[in-house]
């Protein structure tokens, strides 16, 4: 099966000015996402996958975001505001001076990013609660969000996309749920229209960001498979973004371990979970549990993350070092680079060559 | 920049100056009548004129600041605590307790203010302390009604819950743990409220109902002011820009701090 | 010594249904029917079971945050309701779910532990002095590896994990004999539940409470907990 890359994320540096200081959120992060590919990003809170996210949609602040490094977006839909075969969301520029190198970052102009933004890369966020303007009834804002990139459809339209859209993400009696206000459904069912809302368009990406994580548990379930679904029947590429590393086993295909703005480990599905070779990906599958754990004590790691302002550790010495337990010599002498396992590829000098 | 606060501020804090320091600014002796010396426009010895009585209107309107900030000040902390209270109680409680509460709140915004004092006035001695009180005792409505809703917005809240759990009086409940979180309306409430008494007072000295000559007050300057309008223009321009200026300062400076106190982004 | 830490006797509660319009009480909804059990001392009861099953609202009825239509709750042998609540907080305490919301967003860390502290001593009639109190809140510090400096902090300059252990802390000031866990671990990331699970057991193991853990995941009630009450959207229950 052909598959085209539709987004690359090269060596990409995102730093947050807070009170003069530079706050290193993300360092070096590599991601390929192809057609009709499924990923995740695994991180806990601090990792930096909100940035990650909102970087690829340009949504972080302007006055306090530096971006270094490259993202590069290939739309297939053919529309006529993308003409070339290649977007750069975000384009770092090398300038050769006499004694030193310069860069020039250049961010997509925001004419382009409004167009791209709902129509070629959508995204759900976290909250369904928060999502949908509570005085509106929640079909006219599906319809809204359709009318924006197709202009020329009518109302009657753009209420049977709608009442189709509802259905495909099986929500029972469309026609009601399309008159109803968000604070008299579920949160499962609000989620479910943000989904339509989401692919509505066709987008070529579609990111989720911890879309089951304010749901209880019965549902988290039957919302992924529809995200799974969804992307599969509209040829769009998912990038789920979670903190929760077990409930994606049957949902994608491959998974970055992101940690405190760097990329540790990553891989297709299976082979991270039969084999997860960082420490942290270790530990992470280690602190779940079930009745045969009971009476155990779970693992722990000390301490906290590291500091994203200090420089001379975060771009000098592994990232994980002042929590790992399996620390080797080599490990204090240096930053390791990313390694290639069989089909993984891991950042811990455990694996150097 | 928080323009209104800066501004707003610069503006109170200098007028506060203006009061404490009204002895040393003034030339002359606000109460000190002068016959021959009536009416007599601005100059360098009266740089604000004299009036019908000769006495120096620079001196008679730095004094009068005092009455204002003074009217302005205590007249809105008598409305602040009982509306602040009664919000709370109102808010925390419910049922009857709150029921009561707002139908009172509810009749009292029936009335025109103004004219609800005029009528009290007409029945006690005007004078400047029934002046404070009056305005204090029908101010305090819609600050009651803001109160109530910040405190029914977190009175459900984990942390109010917690309280009562560890057993907690009530009284505490209410005023450590409950008030600081509402104390954004009151301070709001507080500064424009001022601006709003001291446009009452001096509507009430204007009138004769409020401070009683010989004692200065913007609105009792006009009041000679409009009987001499076209002769001397200055008795009217300096007390109208007096008050204006105060309103408009106070009323920036209650801006400001809602802008100060409003919940920003998270970083 | 009684047998039983809590007993709930036939517990009954339904929520009445308004109208949009008018606010007239259109419907009853019943959410506990009948509902009893016993919790022995030192035990932790998972209660497990889907949104919207009544776990919240059996649990608000036990600590007293609600009163039930019918029905009694027994905490060491006497009604919950004979307690006057100062009583009550040395007895029962309840750690909540959302960090956001479970500390007062404008008082000091170090106040809201004073303050708790000061409840204790004067409930337990011991004399109460500004030595006494830092030395307890010392202690309490101590046990949940929280540093000093954190006593001036106010909550939105700390973590979700710290502002969880801020939380026990203060529970844990109360001296209580049961502790009820509302979903704690939902918002956390999932290392932190790990700790927070391993830092549950220690308390208990030191202090020797009971708790009531309320929670969706089964994989977590059945690791945690000594029995489990399964309660199902319909009002029906099941022990086991």
């Amino acid at each position: 099966m052909e598959q085209d890359l539709v987004l690359n994320i090269e060596d990409l540096e995102v730093s947050f000015e807070v009170k003069n200081i530079p706050y290193f959120v993300l360092r070096g992060v590599n991601l390929e996402l192809y057609t009709k590919q499924k990923i995740a990003i695994v991180g806990e809170s601090g990792s930096g996958k909100t940035t990650l996210a909102n970087s690829i949609l340009l949504f972080n602040d302007k006055k306090i975001t530096t971006y270094f490094g490259n993202i590069n977006f290939y739309p297939i839909k053919k529309c006529d505001e993308l003409t070339h075969q290649v977007i750069p969301i975000i384009f770092t520029e090398e300038i050769e001076k006499e004694d030193r190198t310069e860069f020039d970052i250049h961010t997509l102009d925001e004419k382009f990013m409004s167009h791209i933004r709902g129509f070629h890369i959508s995204m759900i966020f976290q909250d369904p609660f928060t999502a949908l303007n509570p005085v509106l009834c929640v079909g006219e804002q599906v319809g809204e969000v359709i009318k924006i990139h197709n202009q020329k459809l009518n109302k009657k339209e753009i209420y049977d996309k709608v009442i189709e859209l509802f259905t495909l993400v099986h929500l029972s009696e469309p026609e009601v749920i399309y008159k109803k206000y968000p604070h008299q459904l579920s949160g499962g069912q609000i989620q479910r229209i943000c989904i339509a809302t989401a692919i509505a368009n066709r987008p070529e990406i579609l990111i989720a960001d911890e879309p089951t994580t304010a749901l209880d548990a019965s549902l988290k379930e039957s919302i992924l498979s529809l995200l799974s679904e969804m992307t599969e029947k509209f040829d769009t590429s998912l990038i789920l973004i979670t903190h929760d590393i077990s409930i994606i086993k049957n949902y994608v295909d491959y998974i970055y371990i992101l940690y405190a703005g760097e990329v540790l480990e990553s891989g297709p599905t299976k082979q991270i979970f039969y084999n997860p070779l960082h420490p942290y990906t270790q530990f992470l599958f280690s602190c779940y549990v079930d009745k045969t754990k009971k009476g155990q004590k779970l693992p722990s790691l000390p301490y906290e993350i590291p500091d994203l302002s200090d420089q001379d550790f975060i771009f000098e010495k592994c990232i994980f070092l002042n929590r790992c337990q399996k620390k080797i010599k080599r490990c204090e002498e240096g930053k390791p680079e990313v390694y290639s396992v069989k089909g993984q590829k891991v950042k811990c000098f455990l694996y150097e060559r | 920049m928080n323009k209104q606060l800066v501004f707003g501020s610069i503006i109170v804090i200098l007028l506060c100056f203006i009061a404490i320091l009204a002895p040393v600014i003034s030339f002359h002796n606000p109460y000190e009548q002068n016959l021959s010396l009536r009416l007599k426009p601005p100059s360098l010895k009266y740089p604000f004129g004299t009036d019908e009585l000769g006495r120096d209107v620079f001196s008679r309107m730095v004094y009068a600041t005092r009455v204002s900030l003074s009217v302005g000040f205590i007249s809105i902390s008598i409305a602040v605590i009982i509306g602040t209270i009664l919000g709370l109680i109102s808010g925390y409680y419910g049922g009857t307790v709150d029921n009561i509460i707002m139908r009172l709140v509810d009749i009292m915004l029936c009335f025109p203010t103004f004219f609800l004092i005029l009528l009290v006035i007409a029945f006690v001695k005007p004078n400047i302390y029934n002046i404070m009180i009056v305005i204090g005792l029908t101010s305090w409505p819609s600050l009651t009604r803001y109160v109530r809703a910040e405190v029914l917005k977190i009175k459900n809240l984990e942390f109010v819950l917690s309280a009562k759990l560890a057993g907690f009086s009530t009284a505490r409940i209410l005023f450590v743990h409950i008030l600081p979180n509402v104390l954004a309306p009151v301070v709001v409430t507080f500064s424009l409220g001022i601006a709003s008494a001291i446009l009452t007072e001096s509507a009430l000295s204007f009138l004769g109902l409020g401070v009683q000559p010989p004692e200065p007050s913007w609105g009792n300057i006009l009041t000679s002011g409009k009987d001499y309008i076209y002769i001397a223009w200055w008795l009217s321009l300096f007390p109208g820009l007096a008050i204006f200026i105060t309103v408009v300062g106070f009323n920036l400076l209650g801006e400001g701090l809602r802008i100060y106190l409003s919940p920003k982004e998270k970083q | 010594m009684n047998q039983f830490l809590l007993e709930v006797k036939d517990i009954n509660k339904s929520y009445s249904i308004y109208s949009t319009l008018f606010q007239i009480e259109v419907a009853k909804k019943p959410v506990l029917r009948n509902i009893s059990f016993s919790l022995e001392y030192n035990t932790s009861l998972g209660i497990l079971g889907p949104s919207g099953c009544g776990k919240t609202t059996l649990v608000k009825i036990i600590s007293k945050i609600e009163q039930p239509d019918s029905g009694e709750v027994l905490f060491e042998g006497k009604n919950i309701n004979s307690y006057t609540k100062e009583e009550f907080a040395t007895k029962i305490q309840m750690l909540f779910q959302n960090p956001y919301t479970m500390l007062n967003p404008k008082l000091s860390i170090g106040f809201l532990l004073k303050e708790r502290v000061k409840q204790n001593f004067v409930l337990t009639g011991q004399k109460v002095d500004n030595q006494i109190i830092y030395s307890r809140i010392n202690e309490l510090l101590e046990i949940t590896r929280l540093p000093k400096n954190i006593l001036n902090m106010y909550p939105h300059q700390l973590s979700g994990g710290q502002r969880q252990r801020v939380a026990i802390l203060m529970v844990l000031s109360l001296n209580p004999k049961l502790v009820i866990l509302d979903e704690p671990l939902s918002a956390l990331d999932i290392s932190l539940q790990a700790q927070m699970l391993n830092f549950f057991s220690e308390l208990k193991e030191k202090f020797k409470f009971s708790y009531l853990f309320i929670t969706h995941d089964k994989n977590l009630a059945e690791y945690f907990c000594d029995k489990i009450l399964y309660m199902y959207e319909d009002g029906r229950y099941e022990l086991q």
